[in-house]
């Protein structure tokens, strides 16, 4: 089977970099933090009243998945915003295009880069969610629901990344309008969640709905980017 | 063969490229000059297809320069003007990485790559990082690059650019050898010395337009018949600036040292008749001959700026008219 030859690229180099080992590092040892405060703070309070809250046992499950999803929302545009423009700047882009890759290639192998890393993070935490298991609480189907929407909120911050990181030209200013992008996103998911009744959204829709527009809104971005990048005649405009 | 048909392009309001005309015929190893802004990186790109003009056509092998064609991309190798590195890529990883790009992964690719590394001198260096190369080493893995799918055709983009004298001799001679196993090379640059050393053909561009094209043996002898003739005289001035004065054809005289320096309109056979006139009137001259002209003179004269040169060439300078 043929790799993509971006992709591997793109691993070497990452490999040989501090920022895989320390973004690792830096997630899960935040959520382990916070998954290990919860738990000594049920302790503290089974010492005191002589209750366990099983309840509050889920909550740390709750409390890690949404700081999870929030650290991929916070880390994809930093790991997306200068895959294209990057390669702009080192003036590889235009030797990429003259080689017999196509544009798709190009931004297909910076997705898949990137998703190699979120997904290592997300695998990688599986031990610090599964403390909730110590008492049992949630059901393989949320479990698996929860894994999902990482992965599509994964693909999806990446595809803003990759598609700002290819029409702008200076990294700072991609990972701005990125951020701002995954912000009005979930923003707009939430308030849909929330009001889907007003809404007139059945509930048994909301989810296979939220996870269908962020798909099809990915492969929508990725196609902008491959766009963007491919060299193209200028329309002329209609003179009249 | 590559040929750009009256070629515009702007960007906003600047001209990049304005009605460039330009042929390079199969073999031929092309030298592309221009004063810097002139629209030399543009016309490579589109021949390369990362860029697209906004007028005319530009055709590789009667194939549209960008379109994509697999066989097309196959065909180009291109030498940028900046390197292009990844610096945490090793030199071997970076050969291997763009022989992927071209679908190539066998052993006989392995092969051609050591053979390439060796051609520009870095095998002994394949596992040093690309960060670690100073300039003229990441031109030359830039070349063993381009060549990593033994193209037909050669783009270099001012490869010489910023090089040390001794790599700049040796990137000549790689080049040359390229050439001379039938690769066409289309190859701009700034110093002209290295172009007519190098190069069978050659195109001048100024302002986006080509300003003169042909084979460089024909370019230098057009050069040469817009230069002023020399006459040394033994003696006085007097009697051959007489006889000068009494030729339509001589244009103009300037005096540089005890020399003239005349302008001529005339034909090889005139300029006999000249010196024949001179002769004659009792002139005693000492040598009569036409300036040789060089790609620099050429360029200099084409470009616009030749009135500069004249002047710090000629210490004296005299007009002369018949009123």
């Amino acid at each position: 089977m043929r790799l993509n030859p971006i992709f591997l690229k793109d691993e070497i180099s990452s490999a040989r970099s501090f920022t895989l080992p320390v973004l690792v590092t830096l997630v899960n040892g935040s959520l382990s933090i916070l998954v290990l405060m919860n738990l000594f703070f049920i302790s503290r309070s089974a010492r005191i009243t002589g209750e366990i809250s099983y309840v509050n046992f889920l909550r740390i499950y709750y409390i890690a998945a949404a700081a999870e999803v929030l650290l991929i929302l916070l880390i994809t545009p930093a790991l997306t915003s200068a895959s294209v423009s990057g390669e702009r700047d080192r003036k590889t882009l235009g030797l990429l295009l003259t080689t017999q890759l196509d544009p798709w290639d190009i931004v297909t192998g910076k997705l898949m880069g990137a998703l190699s890393t979120l997904l290592l993070l997300v695998f990688t935490s599986m031990p610090i969610l599964a403390t909730v298991y110590i008492y049992g609480g949630i059901t393989w189907y949320q479990l698996f629901l929860f894994i999902f929407f990482l992965v599509t909120s994964s693909v999806f911050c990446s595809s803003i990344g990759i598609m700002v990181s290819s029409f702008f030209t200076t990294t700072a200013a991609a990972t701005a309008v990125a951020y701002v992008m995954i912000f009005v996103s979930y923003t707009v998911m939430f308030m849909a969640v929330i009001f889907r009744d007003q809404l007139g959204i059945p509930e048994n829709r909301i989810i296979p709905g939220i996870f269908i527009a962020f798909w099809a809104m990915s492969l929508f971005l990725l196609y902008i980017s491959k766009r963007h990048i491919t060299p193209h005649r200028r329309r002329k405009l209609r003179e009249g | 063969m590559i040929s750009l048909e009256n070629v515009k392009k702007s960007y906003g309001h600047v001209n990049a490229l304005d009605g460039l005309t330009m042929h390079i015929e199969d073999g031929a190893m092309y030298g592309f000059v221009g004063p810097t802004g002139a629209g030399k990186t543009t016309a490579i790109q589109m021949v390369c297809g990362l860029e697209f003009p906004d007028e005319g056509s530009v055709m590789v092998d009667d194939m549209e320069a960008g379109s994509n064609v697999r066989r097309l991309k196959r065909r180009i190798g291109y030498v940028p003007d900046h390197t292009g590195s990844y610096p945490n890529l090793r030199i071997i990883e970076y050969m291997d990485f763009f022989a992927e790009c071209y679908d190539m992964r066998d052993q006989k690719t392995k092969r051609r790559i050591q053979n390439l590394l060796n051609m520009v001198g870095l095998q002994e260096r394949q596992t040093q990082f690309m960060d670690s190369l100073n300039r003229g080493a990441q031109q030359k893995l830039s070349l063993a690059r381009a060549l990593i799918h033994d193209p037909k055709i050669l783009i270099l983009d001012e490869p010489t650019a910023g090089l040390d004298p001794n790599t700049r001799f040796e990137f000549r001679q790689m080049i040359a050898n390229l050439a001379d196993s039938g690769k066409t090379i289309l190859i701009s640059s700034n110093v002209l010395n290295e172009i007519s050393e190098l190069c069978t053909d050659i195109g001048i561009i100024d302002q986006g337009n080509m300003v003169m094209e042909g084979k460089i043996e024909d370019v230098l002898d057009q050069v040469n018949a817009s230069n002023p003739i020399i006459i040394s005289i033994a003696g006085s001035l007097g009697p051959a600036l007489q006889a000068l004065r009494a030729d339509r054809m001589v244009r103009s005289v300037s005096i540089r040292n005890n020399d003239l320096l005349i302008t001529f309109s005339g034909s090889k056979k005139d300029e006999s008749n000249l010196l024949k006139k001179l002769v004659e009137a009792g002139v005693p001259v000492r040598g009569f001959h036409r300036e040789k002209g060089n790609l620099e003179s050429l360029f200099l004269q084409l470009t616009g700026t030749r009135e500069e040169r004249r002047v710090t060439y000629y210490e004296a300078e005299s007009d002369f008219s018949e009123g």
